[in-house]
């Protein structure tokens, strides 16, 4: 293709080799001993150049992408110290825009050129006052634009010395590779190159989630799993992935970590929602393990063609590709009658007649079991009740259908609470309590979930009662309750106060407080449903 | 000397340490946890104890220790009058009963306590997972309890770690090290960057440690930095995390200082070092166990326990 032709004599080490020779390395007390600063990323208007400022020359290191059209180029060992980070779009060339920065991937810096069409560049290297380098691309004009910029630009100040010489490289996108973060890194031995740890980024409709070893291993998925946990053992790893990163959520993922389960053996564990899809790719001797998550996870990956290699199938618990299938994870049945006395809670699964927001209500305790005690007296069971009642009334009021998990004061199990709201097929479960501690001073909101997908619900009830009712925000926790933790839909448990202080004690038994507290919960569901419509 | 004199003087000084050291007990580091005095974290202290050589009573002796926090600022995570029984060992499947002797029912007390007998029972002998009953003191299960009691707890469980879920943040949680108000001891938090943040992970970190505790965390936690101390990051090369003293040596960072800085760094298995430049030249500083002339390495341990417990 005419608009890809290259002419390109690329800068080689040998030639960065040698002019690290002839100018000496300047680095500043501020950087690791061997990283070259580059000091300066601009635009040179007059030339349609990008520029950038280096104490030495560069070598890079470059990679085209399509779709969306971009050039990005490493340069490995160097350290970027100016300020500015991006540059808008150049007239007159493919350019929208520039970017810089550090990548401890890349273990250097990365400038990425966002294209408006594939285009080829050229790179210059030249020698500029303070024994400074500097490092040009100049891009192709676009067709028509007055073309005013030489294919290689002068030096325009050359330093005294004749042994550092400018070079030129014209670049096209035919003669590099993609970047191995450009794709899903199914096991190659490319990407083998790629340092010990763990990557997790965004594919199109889910995650990817890289492991790469110190050297080769074999994956062997443990037999006994959990629907919400992925475990992964990496027999014969090295040591570098002890203590590695753990990642959080957004809805999906809640935790991935690498634990040590001997010297030669790690143990990947993923902390991820129960519906989500799981692929995990990996040949046997290889460095690199790749898990695919989402729904469609595989389907989904940059590169489809990417072949699913099997795990040890007598070990796996992922069956045939590893791959677990939506509503495998059914949560645990539950256990003996729900309801202790003569039985008077109907839980009717019934189906969907409309999209009608379905909120499940769960006052803590009851019956035998009164929960904490106020000084004064107070029992949990009661208040929670009151409030789950007057928060029942509001949301029928706005258009919600609630059922409660206890309307009197009688005794019901932890998971036959959760199964009733699964079979009620809410939307949203909520949990109602009120706390206690033995220091009497402590006050205040806590809001507790447990499934990644809880977690929106969690921040928007939260907010809400943090601010509507003005008490302490003791904040938002991961717990292993039973009433988050089975449900087939976001759940979470509010604490709205501390019977073990009194004066907390005293608000929570007032109808105020309480209808606050009811209103402000139903001002957070209804955020959430704003956000994450019901039914879908 | 002769052989005889060389025998007194052998005997002399190995009887008075059997004599201090009876048989069946052994020296075991562990980590104890406890809870902040507001109840908000768990925290680290880790400390010598001697216990029996036996696991079931080791474990039994040291989680008894549980309810005895060292200082004032740490709370116990295990109620006072409450008593831990091994029921069984099982290779690396732990049972153990918990009798309580009046169970409050909140339900974050009942998180913290199980944080602190699992994570600590970990450090004692190797476990995979512990299963606990709560019982009263008559031997019946507790009622009214919030936790999933039907199934083992495993000691690396994410729940049981310090986690800050109040931001919009939703990318890679990151864990850093804050001292308590005390400025004492510190405390692990997991933090979510921005999302925003994923090519530069551990530059983001330090300016998350840099930058003290999320604001509504200011009340439990403090930052780490030394009033007047400007530090900044360079960059990472070669497992050396390289941290600018701008204004050296006149604002001098705190051992806890340092200590957070370079447990929060080399949570990276690609931080190994922490080093610490001055735009002036060399740093020849000493600050509590730091050498700042070198490259400064992981702490085994996050807090140790007081010389003189409270």
């Amino acid at each position: 293709m005419a608009g890809t032709r290259l002419v390109m004599r690329f800068l080689s080490r040998l030639g960065a080799a040698l002019a690290l020779l002839a100018t000496g390395l300047a680095t500043p007390a501020v950087a690791a001993d061997d990283m070259v600063p580059i000091r300066l990323f601009g635009h040179d208007p007059r030339r349609h150049e990008v520029i950038l400022d280096a104490d030495a020359p560069l070598t890079s290191r470059p990679f085209h992408l399509s779709g969306p059209e971009r050039w990005v180029i490493d340069f490995p060992g160097t350290l970027y110290v100016g300020a500015r980070t991006a540059l808008p779009g150049i007239p007159g060339t493919p350019i929208r825009g520039v970017r810089i920065r550090q990548n401890e991937a890349v273990g250097g810096v990365r400038v990425v050129f966002d294209l408006t069409r594939t285009s080829e560049f050229t790179f210059t290297s030249r020698p500029i006052a303070g024994g400074k380098w500097r490092h040009s691309f100049l891009l192709d004009p676009e067709p028509g634009a007055p073309d005013d910029s030489p294919s290689m630009a002068p030096t325009p100040r050359p330093v005294a010395t004749p042994r550092p010489r400018p070079v030129a490289s014209r670049i096209r996108p035919a003669e590099v590779e993609k970047p191995p973060q450009s794709r899903p890194e199914r096991p190659s031995t490319r990407s083998t190159q790629a340092p010990p740890g763990l990557t997790l980024r965004r594919i199109r409709n889910g995650w990817q989630l890289t492991v790469v070893t110190s050297s080769p291993f074999t994956a062997v998925v443990p037999s006994r799993r959990r629907s919400e946990r992925l475990s992964v053992d990496l027999v014969g790893a090295g040591a570098e992935l002890s203590r590695d990163s753990l990642y959080v959520d957004n809805g999906l993922i809640a935790h991935v970590r690498v634990i040590p389960l001997s010297a030669t053996t790690h143990r990947l564990i993923l902390e991820i929602d129960r519906s989500l899809e799981v692929q995990i790719q990996h040949t046997e001797g290889t460095r690199q393990l790749v898990v695919l998550l989402g729904s469609g996870a595989g389907q989904e990956s940059d590169e489809p063609a990417a072949r699913p290699d099997s795990l040890p199938r007598a070990a796996s618990g992922v069956p045939g590709t590893g791959r677990e299938t939506r509503g495998q994870a059914s949560p645990q049945p539950g256990r003996g009658d729900p309801t202790k006395d003569s039985g008077t809670l109907a839980a009717e699964a019934r189906p969907r007649r409309d999209s009608r927001a379905r909120v499940t209500l769960d006052p803590g305790h009851g019956g035998e079991d009164p929960g904490t005690i106020g000084a004064h007296g107070t029992r949990e069971k009661d208040v929670t009740l009151q409030m789950a009642l007057r928060l029942q009334r509001l949301m029928q009021t706005s258009g919600m259908d609630v059922m409660l998990t206890r309307t009197r004061d009688m005794q019901i199990q932890l998971h036959p609470r959760v199964d009733l709201g699964n079979a009620y097929d809410s939307d949203v479960f909520i949990s109602i309590h009120a706390n206690h501690t033995d220091d009497p001073g402590i006050a205040g909101i806590e809001t507790y979930y447990f499934q990644p997908r809880s977690l929106p619900l969690a921040r928007a009830v939260h907010r809400r009662l943090v601010r509507e009712l003005g008490r302490p925000d003791r904040g938002i926790r991961r717990n292993n309750f039973v009433v988050v933790k089975y449900n087939r839909m976001p759940a979470v448990l509010v604490e709205i106060g501390y019977l073990s202080n009194p004066g907390e004690e005293k608000l929570l038994t007032t109808a105020r407080y309480q209808q606050q507290a009811a209103e402000a919960i139903l001002g957070g569901v209804k955020d959430y449903f704003r956000k994450h419509p019901p039914g879908e | 000397m002769t052989l005889r004199t060389a025998t007194l003087i052998l005997m002399a000084c190995v009887l008075p340490t059997m004599a201090g050291c009876p048989a069946g007990r052994v020296d075991r580091r562990v980590t104890l946890h406890y809870t902040d005095s507001q109840r908000m974290f768990l925290v680290p202290v880790s400390r010598v104890i001697t216990t029996s050589t036996k696991v079931d009573a080791a474990l039994e002796e040291t989680l008894a220790t549980l309810t005895e926090p060292p200082s004032r600022d740490l709370r116990p995570a295990l109620a006072s009058g409450s008593h831990v029984t091994v029921h069984a060992v099982k290779g690396p499947h732990v049972e153990l009963d918990v009798t309580l002797p009046d169970h409050g029912g909140g339900s974050g007390d009942e998180q913290f306590m199980a944080s602190a007998l699992v994570r600590t029972a970990a450090t004692v002998v190797p476990l995979e997972d512990v299963r606990l009953r709560l019982l009263t003191p008559a031997g019946k299960p507790v009622t009214g309890t919030h936790l999933d009691l039907d199934r083992a707890f495993s000691p690396t469980d994410p729940t049981f770690e310090n986690l800050y879920e109040g931001g919009e943040d939703t990318g890679i949680a990151v864990m850093v090290y804050y001292p308590l108000r005390s400025d004492s001891l510190l405390t692990p938090v997991r933090i979510p960057l921005a999302s925003t943040a994923g090519t530069e992970p551990v530059r983001e970190t330090f300016v998350r440690w840099h930058d003290g505790p999320p604001e509504d965390l200011q009340a439990f936690l403090t930052g780490a930095r030394a009033t007047g101390t400007r530090l900044s990051w360079a960059g990472l090369h070669d497992g050396e995390a390289t941290v600018v003293w701008q204004n050296a040596p006149e604002a001098t960072p705190s051992a806890i200082a340092l200590r957070s800085l370079v447990l929060t760094l080399t949570e990276y298995s690609r931080v190994q070092r922490v080093r610490l430049v001055s735009p002036s030249g060399p740093i020849q500083a000493r600050i509590g166990p730091f050498d700042l002339g070198n490259s400064l390495e992981r702490p085994d341990e996050v807090n140790t326990w007081p010389e003189r417990a409270s």
